[in-house]
């Protein structure tokens, strides 16, 4: 092969590189990877081996390139054109850089001299531009998807400036689309409504695109960094009467979702682009919409989109749905952690039973609870444990506990959290730090209907052999049943299992919820269980959202393994269930809820109702 | 050595007058007179009745002129919860309120009014000083109804007997069923921590035993009255056709109900058009004579404060009774005799059960029978026949026809008057504490 030029010669100083190959332009992408643009003659098939001496004899590098072919060259179809990156291990001294960098590939050995280095451009996106402008779109593409691979060994702020550099890169070289195009007097758009992050790789998109011709043939999400995924095969499609009129279309299900993971992590709130080309090759883009980040308002604005899925039920919360927010649940459930506990007043620890209360912007139910403890000497018997759901309340929390504790006397403890972790993370907290051989799970919204409750519940507990959970009844404000016991219930037509209760709206003093009695389930808005099994089984999981069928799942588990649940009819508290989620949101977290439940439950379901008589 | 009481109420009549408050200080100044208790006064200042802001720094103390054992507390009315009767501060109460209680040590707390101090201040008593009994005079029905305690439906209008959570939240829509039955459960454990109740009238005390408080631990005992300076002349040997109103002027004191009363006398009367100096001079009515015409004194104030519709109702009907009614406006309780002087009968006609209306025992100690409506508390005062006339409350026709036959029956004022009994006296009510007070120190 001949070559047209060499751009340079190497320093004679340098031990002499068995053949030629040359780095044009370096610049760092980060703190340790380097990027490098120049030519050499090795083929993408040959490895790389890449070292530098840094100070303590030659360490070895990871290296890779990406290639193309350079007009300079006689042979301009010949891969000699490289794009490298070069990453440097941990603690390696490169600023500044001790000795050259020693490539060698195929047939190829040369430096990247130290030098160079030296005064390497600090812009990558300018070394970029000026070393790659010339080429094709496609090729330029291909460049800054190779560089986004970089992300993947990368963490922490690193990973942020990498990112940057990387999206500077991709605006450097990529080739922008029209916003939209018209053909046969239709017009091609598309749009991205909502992006939301659930973790650095999942991001769920609700957008819509108008076609011109009979269907988009593509449909492309480009992140900030230059990673893409083709997102027309398994998004949902949905009808937007909205955007038909806009595009003058007649064609149904112009609106699209999807959950997708990138091959490579995305760090960028700003610069995601949607591509969509239509099967007859017309392209267009539009901006990504600034990337939700907030957890609770992504799972927010992923629920709402439940709403959608009347016609087309189980694939959106399969495909879609499932995916994101589980992985946002099992996010939320590895970040639980107490970030301190206080004591107001001294609480006993030696007790018997662990009373755990989880706390969730309404703090003032813990006023409303002291007022009915007070009167009560079996509650100083036992540990009440307060578990804060709501971090931003910590202060008001903190001071109002002081002072509720200097006028009741009622002594607790209240484990603050350090983010919000949602109901099963919450009561599995508590309980991580009690102590009793009994818990008692309670709702803050609960109170009691009369002194000594407490004991009379462990006597009920203690008496029963093979109990698992123990559930008492529960009354609305009106003295009619709110909880006598859970069961399943399959509504006609459906497929999926709700949790009902046994007479709500009932009298209390209704005699079939007047006798204590064996159930499926029992609610966890005041359950008493073993410590001991709770932590056997696990607590209560956290893949459900804000608070529903945790207690459910627990039972069921509990039945699996050979334990009775029971409803006690002797005890009576009241339970206000009063929401402190909207009521919207909370219809469309149910929804999922019960989807989930079912998914994960639905056969042993069947077989338990099937016993209990339902 | 003498026990100290510590009386407790949430204003102070020079501050802002009042009826619970002008005889918590009547009761504090002559129990002062007692052989065997020491008085303290507590009471709360702040807004709406005093500006904002205690008097001085790092104190919410300060003093009532000249008194060393009066005191004012200072607190914040942005700070009081509504519907819990009880403050959102809790810490700054329970210190200052724990300091004052443990400087004083008081062998008694007698609370005539919690309002503005919350609730909790009793908890807070019952903590600090462990053996002190607690006696809380129920003034009126805020404990129960959320509406001001006025025991009357939002919409309708009418009394109501019954709190619960599903009644009170028909009429206050906003707020939840739950929301009322934490406030009952929460209200209810504080006055769990009072040892004794005392009921100014017997009506209002079955409205608490109804409520919840158990019948042993609430006691009937009226507001004791002291003697008046000079009692109101009596007109000889005329017509009985003088009315006196005396009250705030406002929708629940039925106020419009009365002056709608007078002007349907007033049409029907033919004679009714003459001036008030020809009907207070007006011959002795002969028993066939329909006497001279009813003619009403209203003395009342704070109009201002009802809504815009009350107000412009009571100034239409005003207008169309001029020739019957005379609007006299803001009076000062000291010159009572002079008012009573001028009139022979005191309406009370309120459409809310009241609790025990001072206005009914002022116009007995001044001799005047009463025209009230037949409800609740004025119903228990006011015998009917016997010092008195009742006449079916909110009910203008009835109420007109009761006038009619009052002031046209000759006789009748007379024998009523007769009828009027002794007026409980200060003196009585202070020993009647007394023996209570000595019976709870003496557990």
């Amino acid at each position: 092969m001949k070559l047209s030029r060499f751009r340079s010669t190497p320093s004679p100083t340098s031990p002499l590189p068995r053949t030629p190959g040359w780095i044009d332009n370096a610049a760092w992408l980060s703190e340790d990877i380097l990027l490098a643009i120049g030519w050499c003659l090795a083929r993408d098939t040959d490895t790389i081996r890449a070292s530098c001496n840094g100070g303590d004899g030659p360490v070895s590098l990871d290296a890779s390139w990406t290639s193309y072919g350079r007009a300079d060259f006689a042979d301009p179809g010949y891969p000699a054109g490289k794009v490298m990156t070069i990453r440097f291990p941990e603690r390696f001294p490169v600023r500044p850089l001790r000795g050259d960098i020693v490539i060698e590939s195929g047939p190829s050995k040369f430096l990247v001299p130290a030098a160079l280095l030296a005064d390497a451009r600090t812009d990558p996106a300018s070394a970029a531009r000026s070393a790659l402008w010339w080429l094709e779109p496609a090729e330029r593409e291909g460049i800054v998807r190779f560089l986004s691979d970089t992300l993947k060994a990368s963490s922490g702020a690193d990973a942020h400036q990498l990112a940057r550099n990387l999206h500077a890169i991709r605006e450097a070289l990529r080739e922008p689309l029209p916003r939209h195009t018209t053909a046969a007097d239709k017009r091609q758009t598309v749009n991205a409504d909502a992006l939301l992050r659930v973790h650095e790789h999942g991001y769920y998109v609700k957008g819509w695109v108008c076609d011109a011709g009979a269907a988009p043939g593509r449909l492309t999400a480009v992140s900030p960094e230059g990673s893409r995924v083709e997102l027309l095969d398994r998004a949902f499609r949905h009808s937007r009467p909205d955007v038909e009129r806009l595009c003058g279309t007649a064609e149904g299900k112009t609106g699209f979702i999807a959950y997708f993971e990138l091959e490579q992590p995305s760090y960028l709130r700003e610069g995601w682009i949607f591509e969509c080309r239509s099967a007859d090759g017309l392209p267009c883009e539009a901006p990504g919409p600034p990337v939700v980040w907030e957890r609770a308002a992504v799972r927010t604005a992923i629920l709402e989109d439940l709403d959608l899925e009347h016609a087309w039920r189980g694939q959106l919360l399969e495909d879609h749905t499932f995916p994101a927010v589980s992985r946002i649940q099992e996010l939320h459930g590895t970040e639980a952690r107490i970030r301190t506990v206080i004591e107001y007043g001294t609480p006993e620890k030696q007790a018997d039973l662990s009373i755990i209360i989880p706390l969730y912007r309404r703090l003032e139910f813990l006023e409303h609870q002291m007022a009915q403890f007070v009167h009560d000497p079996g509650i100083r018997c036992a540990e009440l444990i307060y578990v804060l759901d709501s971090p931003e309340l910590a202060d008001d929390l903190n001071e109002y506990a002081r002072d509720l504790y200097q006028l009741y006397r009622v002594p607790f403890r209240v484990a603050f959290l350090e983010h919000n972790s949602g109901f099963a993370m919450v009561n599995n907290l508590g309980v991580s730090i009690a102590s009793g051989r009994l818990l008692l799970l309670m709702n803050s919204d609960v109170l009691p209907d009369s002194l000594g409750w407490t004991s009379r519940m462990v006597e009920f507990y203690d008496s029963k052999p093979r109990i698992g959970a123990l559930g008492p009844k529960l009354l609305f404000e009106d003295n009619t049943l709110q909880h006598a016991g859970l069961y399943f219930h399959r509504p006609d037509g459906s497929s999926l299992w709700e949790n009902q209760h046994y007479y709500k709206g009932f009298d209390r003093g209704l005699p079939a919820a007047s006798v204590s009695r064996p159930v499926p389930a029992v609610t966890a808005a005041c359950l008493m269980i073993d410590r001991e099994l709770y932590r056997q089984q696990g607590g209560f999981r956290g893949i459900y959202v804000q608070g529903d069928y945790e207690d459910s799942d627990l039972c069921l588990r509990l039945l699996d393994a050979g334990y009775e649940n029971w409803y006690s009819a002797e005890i009576e508290l009241y339970h206000l269930e009063a929401q402190s989620y909207r009521w919207d949101m909370r219809r469309l977290a149910t929804r999922y809820n019960c989807w989930l439940h079912t998914r994960v439950w639905g056969d042993a379901i069947a077989s338990v109702m099937a016993r209990f008589g339902g | 050595l003498k026990r100290r009481i510590l009386y407790v109420c949430h204003n102070h009549p020079s501050v802002a007058p009042g009826g619970a408050e002008t005889y918590a200080l009547e009761l504090y100044e002559a129990m002062r007179a007692s052989a065997n208790f020491e008085p303290l006064l507590l009471a709360r200042t702040g807004p709406p009745f005093s500006p904002e802001g205690p008097i001085h720094q790092g104190t919410l103390l300060s003093a009532v002129d000249g008194d060393p054992n009066q005191y004012f507390f200072y607190t914040d009315a942005d700070e009081f919860d509504w519907l819990l009767m009880t403050s959102r501060k809790k810490g700054l109460y329970a210190r200052h309120i724990r300091a004052f209680l443990e400087t004083f040590r008081p062998d008694l707390v007698h609370f005539q009014h919690t309002l503005f101090f919350g609730y909790d201040i009793i908890l807070q008593t019952r903590n600090t000083l462990p053996h002190a009994p607690i006696v809380y005079t129920l003034h009126e029905y805020l404990p129960i109804c959320h509406r001001n305690g006025q025991l009357l439906r939002t919409k309708s209008e009418e009394p109501c007997l019954e709190a619960s959570p599903l009644r009170c939240h028909t009429c206050f829509p906003e707020i939840s069923p739950a929301s009322f039955f934490l406030r009952q459960r929460f209200i209810r454990s504080h006055l769990s921590f009072v040892d004794l109740f005392l009921a100014p009238s017997r009506f209002l005390l079955e409205r608490f035993v109804d409520w919840g408080i158990p019948r042993e631990k609430i006691r009937y005992e009226e507001y004791g009255r002291l003697p008046v300076s000079r009692l109101a002349e009596q007109r000889t040997n005329s017509g009985r056709n003088r009315l006196g109103f005396f009250g705030q002027l406002n929708f629940f004191k039925g106020i419009n109900v009365l002056l709608e009363a007078m002007r349907r006398l007033g049409e029907e009367e033919p004679h009714a058009t003459r001036s008030m100096r020809e009907a207070a001079d007006a011959p002795k009515p002969r028993a066939s004579d329909p006497g001279p015409p009813p003619h009403l004194w209203v003395h009342g104030a704070n109009l201002e404060l009802s809504p815009p519709e009350f107000q412009d109702t009571f100034r239409e009907l005003l207008e169309a009774t001029k020739a019957n009614v005379t609007f006299v406006g803001r009076y000062e309780r000291t010159r009572l005799p002079q008012l009573m002087a001028n009139v022979d009968w005191v309406v009370v006609p309120s459409i809310w059960w009241e609790n025990s209306p001072l206005i009914i025992q002022e116009a007995f100690m001044h001799g005047r029978p009463v025209i009230c409506s037949d409800l609740g508390s004025m119903a228990e005062k006011v015998e009917h026949g016997v010092n008195g006339l009742h006449f079916r409350a909110n009910d203008p026709g009835s109420l007109a026809e009761t006038i009619r036959y009052a002031t046209s029956s000759p006789d009748l004022w007379e024998r009523l008057r007769q009828g009027i009994p002794e007026v409980y006296r200060m003196q009585d009510h202070v020993s009647g504490l007394d023996r209570i007070y000595h019976d709870l120190l003496g557990r």
